[in-house]
């Protein structure tokens, strides 16, 4: 049985909102700049000068892992941004235009959504080099279609429902159909599967960072920062526990927020995305 | 006349022992057959293989199969071979074998026939093997030491291996796992070790742990960065040995993206305008040293640490740049004629760290350095394009050093990247090789590599680290700025 959702959103807010807040203060809270090295000694715990300690450059591990925040979080916003607009307004004109292109484009849709993401990345990465921008290109070409294909299917069915064939019937315009009969259907659901491929897309960035592959030095990223901590994992583990707790904390909070926007979804009738 | 004599067997080897020496590497050969690409520096460095000639820990070179060498003329070098030297099989190692292994090396590896071009080989008697050179030589001792010129059996190649080393090899899977047992015909006396086991483990953390469990007594190529725990772990010595070779920033004159690059007085500013003992100590955990100039890598030529860019010094780095237009702007970057100074730096490896700490330090003097660790090949992909700026190579500074200099600054030099030419440098180069006397050729030698540092055509930073966790419980290790020197010894034993 499940609950309201509510309480679980609030928390998912409340962590996700917590992580943003940090990165965009990050120069506020934080008088080291995250690249400058020799700040203090290499590798050094957790100090009063230092809160997370040092990297092996002398670097401020708080500095990069606030700095970090913004890079990882900014990367992912800006690609999620990207992929529930392309993907909601293509799968919504595929279901309104209908007919054949309907019948094209939906085996489209299911064939980008069965591509692994990473491998798409990886591809691109080995054809233009590994960046940060290359990176989440591959990303692009593949993350729009989940919501392609949701946005699709929901708009078909809103314009299938009697109240829509009645607006229609009255003389209802294309945006007026939009607004009134298609939206209030389509946003909850691509909501919760944005917060559910936000969390991916945050797995997938820190992944190609941590394979070297996405951001690049001296930029402050936590699956690079995940990559260099790993070798001083034993002698120096918060190199590898501070960006490891950024990403868990801002991962489950994008969940919670997903699951939670799922069960009050879920209660109100709607259509969710599984 | 010169000569370059042994004394005797290599000596203190005698009381061999019982216990099986486990060592874990980075790497193995692919082949037994020494002269398949990259194998001979393997077998050479498991005990396997010998040549008539070895390069010791100080950089100087002695006799190894051979009894002696020496120059008889100019242009004649004889090899006198050690009496009743055997290879594994038993066959014995006279003159007509070594001419055939040097002739099958020259046929079948490129890196040989290059050490033995305008070499004739001859055997002149049953221990005595001549090397008439085209031209007077006086590398030739040098370039007998090189592991691609060790001794082999032709009549076994290239199936099996039939060498001479003092550990013969009994089981062996490509690139993973090398098996190797006392060779008792061994002619320096009985090996120390009963068996040795080499594995290849690829990922410096395991190896690194494999250090800290004790599950080999040898481990090769640490990573630096665990040196403090490595260094504290009980029962293990790190054993580190700045290696002869230098990691060098080369740089390319001719880079459309990088234009300032063709400015000396912007190459000569890049190299002043390293902190060479940070990168050392940020980069290595300090377990290298500053290399001023390129040679400095080679203990054979000491001096070569007090020439160059022997300090930090971001003033004269600075005021070169201002000399060559470009210029600090209101947001701490420098540009000329609305062109910033931007460079790409491709890094390999562990220099991975050493191009970090480069790029930190260049930005404090305004300029903008974008790096990228790729692999190897690309690096040298991108030089083959021109589509370059700037890459880290750590070529090695030990050997013919007259050949070596040439690779870097000569005109045809497979190191000269950037194509760098200037009027003086063929006529040290011809003296460094051919001056009559070594005096001569050492400060031929010495003011290649003073051109080097004026004309910059690359930035030398520090020798990579070779870094060896070697058990307490070992005897004879000798740590060796060359990296097929380092790990068996035949004077090796577990105690």
């Amino acid at each position: 049985m499940r609950g309201t959702g509510r309480g679980l959103f609030a928390v998912g807010v409340a962590l996700v909102g917590l992580m943003v807040l940090l990165a965009v203060a990050a120069p506020l809270i934080s008088r080291y700049d995250p690249a400058a090295q020799g700040v203090g000694p290499a590798l050094a715990g957790p100090s009063v000068e230092h809160w997370l300690g040092t990297d092996r450059f002398g670097r401020d591990l708080a500095a990069r892992v606030l700095h970090g925040g913004r890079t990882t979080l900014l990367a992912t916003a800006a690609a999620l941004a990207l992929v529930v607009s392309v993907g909601t307004l293509v799968g919504a004109a595929v279901a309104a235009v209908g007919s054949i292109v309907d019948r094209l484009a939906r085996p489209l849709f299911d064939l980008l959504v069965a591509f692994p993401v990473m491998v798409v990345a990886l591809a691109l990465v080995g054809l233009w080099g590994p960046s940060l921008g290359t990176a989440l290109a591959g990303v692009l070409i593949v993350l729009w279609a989940p919501f392609a294909r949701l946005s699709r299917s929901l708009v078909r069915t809103a314009l299938a429902e009697p109240s829509a064939v009645a607006a229609r019937a009255l003389g209802a315009g294309r945006l007026r159909l939009l607004r009134y009969e298609v939206w209030p259907r389509l946003r909850g659901p691509v909501l919760v599967l944005a917060a559910v491929e936000a969390a991916q897309l945050i797995g997938v960035v820190a992944g190609l960072s941590f394979l070297g592959l996405g951001a690049q030095p001296p930029s402050a990223e936590w699956g690079a920062m995940l990559q260099e901590g790993r070798a001083a994992l034993w002698s120096a583990p918060h190199l590898v526990l501070a960006p490891g707790i950024a990403v868990l904390v801002t991962v489950l909070g994008l969940t919670c927020m997903a699951e939670g926007l799922r069960d009050m979804l879920d209660r109100a009738g709607q259509v969710v995305p599984e | 006349m010169l000569v370059l004599a042994g004394c005797g067997g290599q000596a203190t080897a005698g009381q061999g022992g019982s216990e099986t020496l486990r060592v874990a590497t980075s790497a193995l050969a692919a082949s037994v057959d020494p002269m398949a690409e990259l194998s001979a520096s393997y077998l050479r460095s498991v005990g396997a293989a010998e040549g008539l000639m070895r390069t010791r820990a100080d950089g100087t070179v002695a006799p190894e199969l051979a009894e002696k060498v020496e120059a008889t003329s100019p242009t004649v070098w004889t090899a006198t071979l050690r009496p009743g030297v055997t290879f594994w099989k038993g066959g014995t190692v006279d003159a007509a074998a070594v001419v055939a292994s040097m002739e099958r090396a020259r046929a079948e590896n490129t890196l040989a026939a290059g050490l033995l071009k305008d070499v004739t080989v001859a055997a002149t008697g049953d221990r005595t093997v001549t090397f008439t050179t085209k031209e007077p030589s006086h590398s030739l001792p040098s370039a007998l030491s090189h592991y691609q010129l060790v001794i082999h059996n032709v009549a076994s190649a290239p199936k099996e291996a039939d060498l001479t080393g003092p550990y013969r090899i009994t089981g062996f899977e490509s690139d993973r796992r090398m098996v190797l047992e006392r060779n008792d015909r061994w002619w320096g006396g009985t090996p120390g070790l009963a068996r040795v086991e080499v594995q290849k483990v690829g990922d410096p953390q395991a190896r690194a742990q494999i250090a800290l469990s004790g599950q080999a007594e040898i481990v090769q190529d640490l990573p630096t960065d665990r040196a403090k725990e490595l260094s504290a772990a009980p029962g293990m010595a790190l054993v580190a040995k700045p290696a002869a070779n230098t990691v060098t920033v080369y740089l390319n004159p001719s880079s459309a993206a990088a234009p300032a690059l063709a400015d000396q007085r912007v190459r000569q500013a890049l190299s002043w305008g390293v902190d060479r003992q940070e990168v050392v100590d940020l980069a290595t955990n300090g377990l290298s040293v500053p290399a001023s100039s390129w040679l400095a890598s080679n203990p054979a030529f000491p001096d070569a640490a007090k020439q160059g860019y022997v300090r930090f010094d971001k003033a004269t780095a600075e005021r070169l740049l201002d000399e060559a237009g470009w210029r600090v702007g209101a947001d701490g970057k420098r540009a000329k004629a609305g062109t910033k100074l931007t460079l790409r730096l491709l890094t390999f490896g562990a220099e991975a760290a050493t191009g970090e700490v480069l790029q930190a330090q260049w930005a404090r003097l305004g300029i903008d350095v974008q790096v990228r660790n790729v692999e190897s090949s690309l690096i040298n992909q991108s030089i083959d394009k021109g589509d370059w700026d700037a890459v880290t190579q750590a070529w090695t500074t030990l050997g013919d050093t007259a050949k070596l200099m040439a690779a870097q600054i000569g005109p045809a030099g497979a190191a000269n990247h950037g194509k760098y030419t200037d009027p003086r440098i063929a006529g040290l180069l011809a003296q460094a090789a051919g001056a009559p006397s070594e005096d001569q050729r050492t400060a031929a030698v010495y003011d290649l590599n003073k051109l080097m540092v004026e004309l910059a055509p690359s930035i030398p930073v520090h020798p990579r680290v070779l870094a060896t966790g070697v058990s307490k419980k070992v005897t004879g290790f000798v740590a060796h700025p060359l990296q097929y020197e380092n790990i068996v010894q035949p004077t090796m034993t577990l105690g």
